[in-house]
């Protein structure tokens, strides 16, 4: 059948649904419960009618063979009196064997022989013999007698199935002209001598008519129990998935714009409970990432805007009336300034980018902490001589080795050192302390500034943030210094922490791990690893 | 023309904590005729208006430890009658959403021409 492609579309996307899924297999599983569970009572059911049946059947052989044996106590176990015997048993008229016909003795097994007639013909009228298919056998197993219904193909097939010549009863089915036949063959013995067997086969009918009429009835319910299944499982897994699609609807209503919608998970159950919070711990950490972004997005438009405004102040008020070159040159110089500052904050946007992003741009290698720090504190000496501050090291004789990208690592120093001059006192201080533990190298930097009010302390590693107003001196900072110096210091595995009250100076303290001798070839490992994947890039 | 009755100059107070931008507005507003005092925070702000009176408050917005904002509800409450224009380099939605009610609003990149006639006409507005 050819369907249209948006139709077929849409039958395929039901099929493939969950809920589908579910409700097939809860169906299979329950069809085949079902079946195993009818199969089982079937067999059992079987197993049950046919021992009934069996039982009734030996009774009827066990009656037979009591009557024969009567008859051969009158008329004695020779085989034309067991064949008279046999053949008065299952009433078939026959003549007395000529044996024993003599005198005053006849006369006395002929009146015996009348009561058992009469007995047995009572008898007869109870089991009910006439439909059964009746056979005598010799110890040989050679027919002695059999029921008039019996044809020959049917005493073949009794022949071909069962000999009649063991010891022991046996139970056949015999299908004849699409009748099943239960035949029994049970060997008996008469008068502790002569053996013999006889086999009954009755139709089992009425036992296969009973199954048939319990498989119909076990089996005719299935499909409606298989269809009913399919539905309830197609009900319990919508209830099942209901969070699911509360989760999807939460989902399709958050954009960058409204992250604020949340899953209410109160009554979910345990485990969508788990993704539902899972998912709503996602939206809160999106929510965070975005308003961190939006703020930053806003914090860099107005760092990089206010320089441009300064600037554009600056040209205006040179050209506001005629001026002398000297002024002019002032305000070209004010310009190229607020340029610089628009270039620092720019440079250390993209460093900030890099040690958030780009970690390969790191060459991490194993050195020597006190060199590289008195190679720090050297430059420090420089760079405080304008503000006449005095700077001093301190370190102690025990030698650390630590892994550590030393670019990046001598810029976050800088920074700290510059922060160190830029917000001290004339004829200052800067102490650099250096202490080792068995673990870590931890660096002090203490300036005797003015500190920082305790509100301001913990944003103070925020970027763009000011904690004092740039009075001073127009300051060249781009409000991204610390940022810097505290994810050089995360890259490194340490922390940085500051210490400052108003009045009383700062102290930095960055702590680094010193490098362990044990892992250094799992770190070269990485490293290679990493400058190889640069390579690629 | 920025001469009050009696022929005194009027004055304007710039709140800002970057010194190359009050250094200029000082500069701009004494070309202009007016009388000028700077602060660099909130705190200095609030200590010149308690001792000096002034006519104009040129009000920055994003200051360390206290912000422009917090600063006009602290004028509003007490310095009564202070009139301020608000001075950042926020888009002038932004501003008035971050402090609303300000008699009005200068966006730094828009020019001093444009800043100078916010100002005469808010002091002119009596």
């Amino acid at each position: 059948m050819i369907m249209p492609g948006d139709k077929k579309q849409e039958i395929t996307m039901k099929l493939n649904t969950i809920r589908f899924k579910i409700s097939v297999l809860y169906t299979a599983i329950l069809g085949a419960i079902l079946i195993v569970y009818t199969a089982t009572l079937y067999i059992s059911l079987y197993a049950n009618l046919t021992a009934a049946f069996d039982t009734a059947q030996i009774e009827k052989l066990k009656k037979l063979h009591s009557t024969v044996e009567s008859y051969a106590e009158i008329l004695g176990d020779d085989r034309q009196s067991l064949i008279f015997a046999m053949r008065r048993a299952i009433d078939i008229p026959a003549e007395y064997p000529q044996t024993r016909n003599t005198g005053l003795v006849e006369k006395f097994w002929v009146r015996k022989l009348d009561i058992l007639e009469k007995f047995w013909a009572k008898k007869l009228r109870i089991l009910g013999i006439k439909k059964d298919y009746i056979s005598f056998l010799d110890a040989e197993g050679k027919l002695l007698v059999r029921s008039p219904n019996m044809d020959t193909n049917l005493l073949s097939l009794y022949a071909a199935i069962l000999p009649g010549c063991e010891a022991e009863v046996i139970k056949k089915n015999i299908r004849q002209h699409h009748i099943i036949l239960r035949v029994i063959s049970m060997p008996f013995v008469i008068q502790d001598k002569t053996r013999y067997t006889i086999q009954l086969g009755s139709s089992f009918k009425p036992v296969m008519d009973m199954m048939k009429t319990r498989l119909y009835y076990r089996l005719v319910p299935i499909p409606i129990i298989l269809f009913a299944g399919f539905f309830i499982g197609n009900i319990f897994a919508s209830k099942i998935l209901e969070p699911a699609e509360e989760i999807t609807k939460t989902a399709e209503r958050i954009s960058h714009r409204d992250l604020k919608a949340r899953i209410d998970t109160k009554h979910m159950d345990e485990e969508m409970k788990y993704l539902g919070e899972a998912f709503n711990r996602m939206i809160s950490r999106l929510e965070q990432s975005f308003s961190h972004i939006e703020r930053f997005s806003a914090n860099v438009a107005h760092e990089l805007k206010t320089p441009l405004a300064i600037m554009r102040l600056e040209l205006e008020l040179a050209l506001w009336e005629e001026r002398s070159p000297q002024e002019y040159k002032q305000a070209i110089k004010a310009v190229l300034e607020e340029l610089g500052r628009m270039f620092k904050i720019i440079q250390d946007l993209f460093l900030l980018t890099n040690l958030d992003f780009q970690p390969e741009v790191f060459k991490f290698e194993q050195i020597d902490f006190a060199p590289f720090i008195q190679e720090i504190y050297e430059h420090a000496k420089i760079l405080a001589a304008h503000k006449n501050i005095t700077v001093q090291l301190t370190i102690p004789q025990k030698p650390a080795q630590i892994h550590a990208d030393q670019t990046h690592l001598r810029r976050l120093f800088f920074n700290l050192i510059e922060n160190a001059i830029k917000f001290n006192k004339v004829k200052g201080n800067i102490d650099i302390i250096v202490e080792v533990s068995d673990k870590e190298v931890r660096t002090s930097i203490r300036d005797s500034g003015p500190g920082i009010e305790g509100k301001d302390l913990p944003r103070i590693f925020e970027r763009f943030f000011h904690s004092r107003p740039q009075s001073d001196k127009h300051a060249d900072g781009s409000g991204l210094g610390l940022s810097i110096v505290k994810s050089i210091a995360e890259i490194h595995q340490g922390t940085v922490k500051v210490k400052s009250r108003p009045g009383e100076g700062s102290t930095f303290t960055l702590a680094l791990p010193l490098a362990q001798t044990d892992d250094d070839d799992n770190i070269d490992g990485l490293e290679e690893k990493q400058k190889g994947e640069g390579a690629c890039v | 023309m920025c001469m009050s009755k009696k022929g005194e100059k009027k004055k304007i107070l710039i709140v800002d904590d970057d010194v190359a931008i009050r250094v200029r507005y000082v500069e701009l507003l004494s070309r202009a005729n007016f009388d000028c005092d700077t602060a660099s925070s909130a705190d200095e702000a609030n200590e010149i208006l308690k001792i000096n009176g002034v006519d104009l408050v040129l009000l920055d917005i994003k200051m360390p430890s206290v912000e422009g904002s917090t600063l006009y509800e602290t004028m509003q409450l007490f310095h009564n009658g202070v009139k301020v224009v608000v001075s950042s380099v926020y888009p002038i939605t932004e501003q008035k959403k971050m402090v609303p009610g300000a008699a009005a609003y200068y966006d730094k990149s828009e020019g001093v021409t444009v800043l100078l006639e916010k100002i005469r006409e808010v002091l002119a507005a009596g």
